[in-house]
């Protein structure tokens, strides 16, 4: 038992400086997805991954931070409260609020705001009521085609970009990938012809992929969000039909 | 083929650039890969994204994404998903993105750009164009399948239009086995 305890305080001792060595100096930051958010970590100074960053108030933001002063959490929990801080390109001394015993500390787990910045995708056709078969039916979805967003955690600025695919299932077997929104006629590049009448499902898949950047340094984030949005629609077919002459009379 | 003034199938220096060589080896998709289809999916996304460049006209802009293609059409799947990825409306620039691919792809990358340039210069009428880019499939890869089965349809002069159906038709079923 006193070898164990030995040896889980040398581990405690030289292990941990020596894995958080790296975050010292300069933030550790980490974007991943999660249970299809996406999920920004942020680490400075000793100790165990922090959803929270508390600091003393440092004059610059780059000062070294006294390791006591963090308060670790063992299980971080994801908020919504408290609303993550957007900031604009210009980068600005960040005022931190000094760790005080009720901690009111800010949540810095950015995977609520990142929520926020996924768009699930809204399907519309044209035309939209009854299309016919043989003619061409646009598609188009309402995603825009790149979200960027400036992040400050941990004193560090991170710009995180996500790009969606979409693969359309038109319901008859037929499925396009594309990296557009698509339009209404004329000018929609996401289009199908039905050559059967009935009822079909259309379902949008919108993954989303990206990369970050921290201090100049660009990496892809790994993992993929996907999300399913489903349009029912019924394609009929306009029979010709002869009928007898019409003549018009003056 | 009047639309396209340059025809120039051949290697350009870039092709044998040891730096450039050796970030197309870091796209190569093994076979027993255990996230193959992650490849797949990444290569199939990549020829989209790099056609939306030229496009916009800024393909030569992003080596990394050409490299990207370049690597990713060595697996099968990717290249016939390359195959069927364009149409009537987008067949212009697809042209200049797999000629532009083509004489930039280094030994052992050529054969499916090649292959995939020659079936849309057939479709686009330049049979010519087509036959001179399966040499160049060929003299990568003697025994490579797509090049060996092109040959045989252009030879016996198949109609550019039922090619096309043919490609239209199976070009879900590939966006399936990677997507679905």
């Amino acid at each position: 038992m006193k070898r164990l305890l030995i040896c889980v305080l040398f581990c405690a001792l030289f292990t941990n400086p020596a894995q958080a060595a790296d975050c010292i100096e300069k933030a550790c930051i980490e974007v991943y997805t999660q249970n299809g958010t996406i999920v920004i970590e942020g680490r400075r100074g000793t100790g165990a991954v922090q959803k929270k960053s508390v600091a003393p108030a440092p004059s610059k933001p780059r000062l070294p931070i006294v390791r006591k002063t963090v308060r670790p959490k063992p299980k971080p929990v994801f908020t919504a409260q408290i609303k993550p801080k957007i900031v604009t390109s210009t980068k600005k001394p960040v005022v931190r609020k000094r760790a005080s015993s009720a901690s009111t500390a800010p949540a810095t787990s950015l995977s609520d705001k990142l929520v926020e910045i996924l768009p699930t995708a809204g399907i519309a056709c044209s035309p939209s009521f009854s299309p016919l078969i043989q003619v061409p039916v646009y598609f188009w979805s309402d995603i825009p085609l790149l979200v960027t967003k400036k992040i400050e955690i941990v004193g560090e600025l991170v710009e995180v970009r996500l790009k969606p695919t979409f693969l359309w299932h038109f319901g008859d077997g037929v499925i396009f990938l594309t990296r557009k929104a698509g339009g209404p006629f004329p000018d929609g590049e996401i289009r199908h012809t039905y050559s059967h009448a009935g009822h079909y499902a259309i379902q949008l898949i919108t993954s989303w992929d990206g990369e970050f950047t921290v201090q100049g340094v660009t990496t892809r984030i790994p993992g993929k969000i996907e999300s399913v949005s489903v349009l029912p629609i019924s394609v009929v077919a306009a029979p010709s039909r002869f009928s007898s002459p019409v003549r018009f009379t003056h | 083929m009047s639309t396209h003034e340059i025809d120039s199938i051949a290697a350009l220096p870039l092709a044998t650039d040891i730096s450039w060589m050796a970030e197309i080896e870091t796209f190569w998709v093994a076979t027993d890969s255990e996230e193959l289809n992650d490849l797949q999916r990444d290569g199939a996304t990549a020829v989209i994204d790099l056609a939306a460049e030229f496009e916009a006209g800024k393909g030569l802009e992003n080596s990394d994404l050409r490299a990207r293609v370049i690597g990713r059409m060595s697996d099968i799947q990717v290249r016939d998903f390359a195959l069927g990825s364009h149409n009537a409306d987008s067949a212009g620039w697809y042209w200049k993105m797999w000629r532009e691919l083509l004489v930039t792809a280094p030994c052992g990358f050529i054969a499916p750009i090649a292959s995939v340039f020659a079936a849309l210069a057939y479709e686009l009428g330049d049979s010519a164009l087509a036959q001179r880019a399966l040499d160049r499939a060929l003299a990568d890869d003697a025994h490579y399948s797509l090049a060996i089965l092109l040959r045989r349809v252009f030879s016996a002069g198949w109609p550019a239009e039922s090619f096309s159906a043919m490609r239209r038709d199976l070009h879900p079923k590939v966006v399936t086995v990677i997507f679905g």
